[in-house]
Formats: C-alpha cells, structure tokens, sequence
C-alpha cells in the first residue's frame, strides 16, 4: 500500500511547553484518504520526508513575542482569580448579621406578680436566624420584692445550664443537675456553681414588666453575654 | 504506512526539566492529559488571531461565571416564596460581597445574551455557518435559546414584584400557543395560578436542567468548532498568513475576558440590580413590563390586537426562530466575503435592526397606566359653587381623606365616597354620621368631627351630594369669600381647643402601648412603589413628600407629626432598627397625645395594607429621611471601593505588562 506522509505544521517552544511539550501535525495521505495526526515532538515517524517547516528556525523575535503572550496570559488569568476569589471565599468564611434584636419582651403586668415570692413566667422573644425571622417562647423567674425593686433571673443554671427550680418549702432555687443551690436573691449557698442566678435586663412601663432576653456563658465565674 | 516509535529525549534538559520531564510521562502514560491539551490549544488560525474571534471565549467565560455565583447564590438563596425574596436581601445585604456575587449574575446573565447576540453577528458576517458547519450553527442557535430559558426562569427566582410578574405575563403567553398553550402554561406553573410549585418548578429549570442541557451542548458546539477550526478571513490574501491558537488569540480571549469582568464589577457596583420589593399578587399598582431581552416581543404583541394575538405570541417568534435555524440552508453559496452576498447580509441587517428598534421603543415607553387615579381627580372637578369647594378643602385638610377615597384618590379604611350622592341619604344622616357615627353604626371606628363648624359641615355634605352633577346647585353670593371663612373658624378652633387639652388627659391617652414589628420590617420595599402607597394613603395627614403641615386639631401640638424629616426618637442610622421603629406605628397605628381629631390607624392590624405594601411605604420613609433601606451592611469594601480596588489593580498590571513588552523588544532589537 502506497502511503505518503507530510509534516503539516511543528510547533517547537521548549520555552513554554517544557521539552515534553513539542508536538507535530502529520497528515497521512494514503490510497487517496487523508488523516490528520497529532504527534509529540519526541516521536519519530519513521522514514518520513521531513519538509523544510521541520527545520525552519522559529526566530528569537517570535519566540520572544509568544513568551510575551504568555506572560499576558497567567497575569490576567491570575488578576481574574484574584478579582474573584477574595469575594466568592469572603462571602462563605465571613457571615455578619449586625442587627441584633435587641427588643424588650412583655413579660406581665407588676400587680400579678405576689411579693416574695419567685415565680416562673413566660414570654415570647422575636429571634432572627440569617433571614428567618421567628418567634421563641422563652421563660424566666420573676421575684417582686415591691412594686419598684422586681428582679429577673435567667432561667439557666449558671454551671453547665441546667434548669433550676425554686423550692417554695426550702425558700431556695435548686438546680437537679449538680445540686446547685441558691438563695433567693440569686447568690450561691452551695453546689459547684461558679457564680450567682444571671439577672436578665428588665424595665417597668405602665406598670407591665418587660425583659430583655439574653443568654450567658455557663461555667465560669463571669458573667459574659453569648452573641448569637 | 510509516511505522511509529517512541523515542526518550533529554537534550538540552538539566535535571529538573528531566524529573518534570518523567512525571509528565508517568501521567501521560495513565491519562492522556497530553493529547486533551493539544485538542484543547492547538489549532491554526488563518489569517492570525483578531479580537473579531475572541466573542465565542467572552460568552464561555461569562457562562462560566453564571455557573460559579450561580452556585455561590445557592449558599443563601432559597426557592420558598415565603423566603426567596428576604434571603435573597439577606444575601446581598449582609453577606461580604453578596452584592457582587448577585450582581456578577444578574448582569452576567444580560452580558451572555449580548454577546451570544454579537458572536452571532460575526459568525453571520463571516459567513462561518457555511458548510461544514451548518449543525455547529444550529447548536450555537438552540444555546442561544436555552439561554433566554435561563433569562426567563432566572428572573423569577427572587420572587420579587419584576421577577413574579414577569413569570405571570411569560406564562400566559406560553398559554397562547394553540393546542398544546394551556398544558404549558400549567406545566410551567405546576397548577392554574403562580405559587410555590412554580417557584420550584422555575428554580429546578434554572439551576438543574437547562444548565445541564447547556454544558452538554455547549462541549459539542466546542468540538464541532475545534475539529473543522476558525474560517478565517474571507479575502485570500490575508489567509496566506496564519496564527496559533495558543498563546495568540488566548491572549487576546483573555485581555477581552478581563475587562468584560471589569464591566461587570462596575455594573454591579454602580448600577445594582432593583429591589423590587416581595412579589405580591394582590398588587394592582405594579405595571410589569418584561426584561429588557424579551422587551421586542413585548413591543410586537401592541401590533396584533384581540384575536390577532396570536401572530404577536407564536407566529412572530416561530418565524424569527425558523429564519435562525434556516440561515445555514438558506444561504448555500460557498462565497464568505459579506459584500459579494449582499442579500442575505441585508435581510440579516433589517432583523437585526427591527429587533433593536422595537427593544428601544419597549424600553421607552410606558404601559397603560391603571394608576390614573394616583391624581388628584378632586381637582378636574368642576368647580362652580362654593360650597362645593370649600367642601371639598374641608374633605382634604380635616383629614376625611385619610379614610375615605373619592375618584380612587384617598384611604381605604372607610368605605369609598365616590358614589355617596347615589346612595340616597339625607344631608341630616351625614351630618349625624359626621359628628357621631356610632349612632348610624354602633360598631364605626370614624371619629367624631365635632371641631367642624356648621358651616364647614354643610359645605361638606354638598361636596359629597352634589359632586355628580355640580351645575345643578345653586351659585352661592360670591361676596362671601368662603375660603378666608374657613381660614378663620380653622384658626379660632385650633386656639379654643389646644386650651381645653389639659396634661393629664395626654398621659392617659399615651398609656397605649405598641406591639413588636411585624413581617413587614424585615423586608426590604421599592422607594417608587412607598411613594405610590405614601400618595394614595398617607399624603393627606402626613403632607406632601411627608413635610407635614396638616393640621389636627385637638392634638397637642395640633399637627399631624411630619415624616420628612421624622421625628427623631424614631430615626435611626441603621436601616432595619429605623424600620422596626416606624413599623410598629404603621402596624398597630398610634394616638398622639391630646384629643386628636385625626390618629394614625392600625394599617397593619387591620389588614388595611398587606404588609408588603408597608415594607414599600417603610422604605419611602426611610428614603425621605436619607436612609437607604438596602443599605449594605458588611465589614468588607463597598462596592464602589472594590471596584476602584481592582480597577487600579489592574492598570499597575497593564503597566507592568507594557513595560516587559518593551524591555523584551529592545532586547531581541539588541541581539
Ligand atoms: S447545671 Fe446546675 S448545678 Fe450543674
């Protein structure tokens, strides 16, 4: 079978592709069909007709010019991926949502609350998770002392967050857990607790009672507030 | 047939060449990355690299981009419509670069459609659909049409007013086609009306099958295009010459591809996509009108009338469609140079151009305003008797007008007074409904209007009953001047009645006390569509543009308060704490102190407004006041930061480019 084999076209730019990277385009013409074939440079086409393109010399100019597209290439290529990496790997690590809602939920009217005498109440607190917005029930202890001296604790165990309960024999808060106990005031009697009950910010407006619903770090002697 | 073997070459190769050398073949030995590069960078082009061919690379990248922020989106958006509109603010509002991430895909997706449209051109031009590429022109056409199903399902996505209207009136097209129209439209809708199952439906074609579809069609228009390689140019003399692909016209790609991005950083910086405000579908006032890219079709449905519609809705399309589809087979001649086929250039010229012409003409003008009313149609009232007239002053400035419309201008808590003269009740019935409404209706919320003079009454009562035919009442003696009447008795009640407010009557009056904000702060509204609302409901009490002035007798400070600028326990800097702060008023109303004749109602609890229409009158409010409700709220750039950031990082690129391309001249002129 008669064959004829003609080197198309050759590129060699060890520069830029590396040694490997040298490659030829051989067009095959046999019994009158023709194929085209991609070799690598560091291939050998046996008893081929190498052309004049195979030796032809790329020029130091055109070398220089194809280096200089390169260049142009990566730098944009790079300026693209910086462009919009920074954004897209921002928009997942750092997540902000500033408006915290720092609303005062309506907890009861003062009269119905008895003196001395610590009662669990609940309440309703608006929380916003990213762009739900959602209404929590929420409860706290409510001591009235008097029409102007009313504290709120924060129904959580300062030790490890238990819920404690108020022992209207013993006339103490005591948590299940770990047998914590406080006085009615909130201070620590005994128990592993680290500090006292965490009052919750509270106002009196035409004589109903609101509060500020906040969460505390459990298990040490601080008293931090926990953002969410 | 020549035989072939392989050959080891190290020439010229120091040791590290050598080792990259021997890792290259151990890949190449398993995967033949070798072979996918040269398919990928090896290709001649006659005539060289141009600019002219790097529009197919820019819709790629851009297609690209829409699937990388298009996947970003999806670490916040979600396809609820009780969700999709207020996650997507969450996005752009508090996310760092959440506005650029949406902003890159909303006006990258107007972006592909351009250039697909320009690469279109070229290839027409160039004449390069001719054999044998025909089927890569018919695939590049069906891309063309799953991009404008990306466009069309896109929009709606946001479940804001555009996106929403825009998916009801592209549905009820899609209805119009004969036969297989209403399948279609309830396909698409998933049901008879627009919800939840078309959001989902929309969200799946947008993000799942259309896309997918499109890669694959996209891999074969690309194989198609590398094995039959560019056209070229058409005159011969400047095909002698040739150039490579890699690295020349990828340079170029990419020099086009940069500042295509850099477009669209400043795109989305200085002209951010609307917030049209949640999608409301009891909205009467929102006119839609489609996206700009379906705007010519818009504009040719306006030529087809009533039954014709029909050649608007399917013949047009099918026929601009067919003729995409047929240009290949229509036009068989082998020559490529555009003069020497001068018809089909033309025909092409004039599609193109009608196109263009009618996307203009859509985009100028104005939908059919169902809105006539948002004008005072009170003053086009003929105006010949005076009692009349200063009724018609007392229905306005005493407040009547924040309840009650007349002619579609007014409130809408109490009932409509257009038509008061029809309904056949005596002067002395109105008068009674005026100063003491509970004694026609036990259960009326109107206040009593008892600081209205006997004369203002009347006057009142004739606006109301004579307002159907005004020539019938007889002209009143000119000499009494009624509007200084009015003046006087306005002042003389605001004096005696500001006496009678004593201080301990306010403190009980202020003893209500508001609820929470509702769904309405949360949500980010449309400043036109506030200003719409504030004109229909609120101007009456509140003044022009809220600059107050009513006034209100019996109320302490004897005016309406004014919102512009509001008062200052209400303003905020922030955004939202500034909307919750006028939502509680707005949706649970309030009393100012005194005995007011007029008090801001419950809009909210009373269902007056939805509470979408309260977050559009919320951020009108806040506009008013200098508070941008879509305020971004992220510790990174602003926008216009970032952009100049990467601007001037570039041009220190570009420099630092030219300066090496100059210096490696001057070396290869040395030598
Ligand atoms: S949690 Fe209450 S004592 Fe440990």
């Amino acid at each position: 079978m008669q064959s004829v084999v003609q080197l198309e076209n050759c590129y060699s730019d060890p520069c830029t592709f590396g040694e490997e990277f040298r490659f030829a385009k051989i067009k095959i013409v046999y019994s009158g069909e023709s194929d085209t074939l991609v070799f690598a440079a560091n291939t050998i086409v046996k008893g081929t007709n190498m052309t004049e393109r195979n030796t032809e010399n790329i020029s130091k100019k055109e070398l220089s010019r194809r280096g200089f597209f390169i260049l142009l290439s990566g730098t944009l290529s790079g300026f693209i991926a910086f462009v919009l990496g920074i954004p897209l790997i921002a928009s997942i690590l750092g997540t902000v949502n500033k408006v915290k809602n720092k609303i005062f939920s309506r907890l009861t009217p003062i009269n119905t609350v008895p003196i001395l005498n610590p009662v669990n109440l609940n309440f309703v607190t608006a929380k916003t998770d990213a762009f739900i917005k959602s209404v929590e029930p929420q409860d706290a202890w409510v001591i009235k002392r008097s029409n102007f001296d009313i504290t709120v604790f924060s129904p959580i165990c300062p030790h490890l967050g238990c819920r404690y309960a108020w022992n209207s024999k013993q006339k103490l808060f005591i948590c299940p857990c770990h047998n914590s106990v406080f006085d009615i005031n909130g201070k620590v009697i005994s128990g592993p607790a680290p500090r006292g009950l965490d009052t919750l910010p509270k106002k009196i407006q035409h004589n109903e009672l609101y509060v500020l619903w906040e969460r505390f770090k459990v298990g040490i002697p601080q008293k931090i507030v926990m953002e969410d | 047939m020549g035989e072939i073997q392989s050959w080891n070459t190290s020439k010229n190769c120091d040791g590290r060449l050598e080792m990259v050398s021997k890792i290259w073949q151990w890949i190449n030995e398993r995967i033949p990355l070798k072979i996918m590069l040269q398919v990928g960078l090896d290709e001649e082009i006659p005539g060289g690299a141009s600019f002219f061919y790097t529009l197919g690379s820019a819709t790629l990248f851009v297609f690209a981009l829409q699937v990388v922020t298009g996947v970003w989106q999806l670490f916040y958006y979600v396809p609820t419509v009780d969700h999709a509109y207020n996650s997507l603010s969450y996005l752009r509002i508090f996310v760092p670069y959440g506005w650029l991430i949406h902003g890159l895909h909303y006006w990258g997706g107007n972006a592909m459609i351009v250039l697909i449209a320009l690469h279109m051109v070229r290839v027409f031009v160039w004449g390069a659909y001719k054999k044998p590429r025909e089927i890569t022109w018919l695939i590049g056409v069906f891309l063309l049409f799953l991009v404008i199903g990306m466009s069309f399902t896109g929009a709606a996505l946001p479940w804001d007013e555009r996106g929403y209207w825009a998916a009801e009136v592209g549905t009820s097209i899609a209805s119009t086609i004969p036969f297989i129209g209403g399948v279609l439209e309830s396909l698409l809708r998933g049901g008879n009306f627009m919800g939840q199952l078309t959001l989902s439906r929309f969200f799946i074609l947008h993000t799942a099958i259309i896309p997918g579809i499109a890669i694959i069609i996209i891999a074969a228009h690309l194989t198609a295009f590398r094995n039959f390689g560019s056209v070229g140019p058409w005159s011969n003399k400047k095909r002698k010459t040739s150039g490579a692909f890699w690295p020349d016209q990828v340079a170029l790609d990419i020099i086009v591809v940069t500042l295509i991005l850099l477009l669209l950083i400043a795109l989305s910086a200085f002209n951010p996509p609307p917030f049209t405000g949640p999608a409301d579908p009891l909205d009467t006032s929102f006119t839609p009108k489609p996206e700009w890219n379906f705007l010519f079709l818009y504009e040719t449905l306006k030529f087809f009338p009533g039954s014709l519609e029909i050649i608007g809705t399917v013949g047009i399309p099918t026929v601009v469609v067919l003729l995409l589809l047929l240009v290949p087979f229509l036009d068989r001649n082998p020559e490529h140079n555009p003069l020497k086929r001068l018809p089909i250039i033309l025909s092409g010229l004039v599609l193109v151009t009608s196109i263009l012409v009618l996307t203009f003409i859509g985009y100028y003008s104005h939908p059919p305003e169902n809105q006539q009313s948002t004008k005072p149609v009170i003053n086009n009232l003929k105006k010949s008797s005076l009692s009349v007239v200063s009724g018609e002053k007392v229905f306005e400035t005493y407040g009547c007008i924040a309840c009650h419309s007349i002619s579609g201008k007014g409130g809408k808590i109490g009932p409509d007074l257009t038509n008061e003269w029809q309904r056949g009740r005596s002067k002395k019935w109105i008068i009674r409904q005026l100063l003491a409404s509970k004694k026609n209706y036990p259960n009326s919320i109107m206040p009593p209007y008892t600081m209205l003079s006997k004369k203002q009454l009347s006057d009142l009562v004739d606006f109301l009953l004579n307002r159907h035919a005004p020539n019938t009442v007889p002209p009143v003696n000119p000499s009494r001047n009624a509007d200084t009447l009015l003046v006087q008795k306005l002042n003389k009640i605001n004096k005696s009645t500001s006496k009678k407010v004593g201080v301990k009557q306010v403190e009980i009056k202020n003893g209500k006390k508001l609820g929470p904000p509702e769904l309405a702060a949360g949500m980010i509204g449309n400043i036109a569509h506030g200003d719409l609302l504030f004109l229909r409901n609120c101007e009456s009490c509140h003044g022009i543009n809220g600059k107050g002035g009513i006034s209100n007798p019996g109320s302490l400070s004897g005016e309406v308060p004014p919102l512009n600028p509001i008062d200052r326990g209400l303003y905020n800097k922030n955004p939202q704490i500034f909307a919750n702060n006028i939502d509680r008023i707005i949706q649970h109303g309030s009393t100012p102190p005194g005995t007011p004749a007029l008090k801001m109602f419950d809009y909210g609890d009373s269902h007056t407004l939805t509470q979408k229409e309260i977050s559009h009158l919320e951020a009108y409010i806040l506009h008013l006041n200098g508070v941008n409700r879509a305020q971004i709220e992220t510790n990174s750039f602003s926008p216009e930061q970032y952009f100049i950031v990467s601007a001037i990082i570039l041009l220190i690129v570009s420099f630092l480019l030219f300066f090496i391309n100059l210096y490696k001249k001057k070396i290869s002129n040395d030598s």
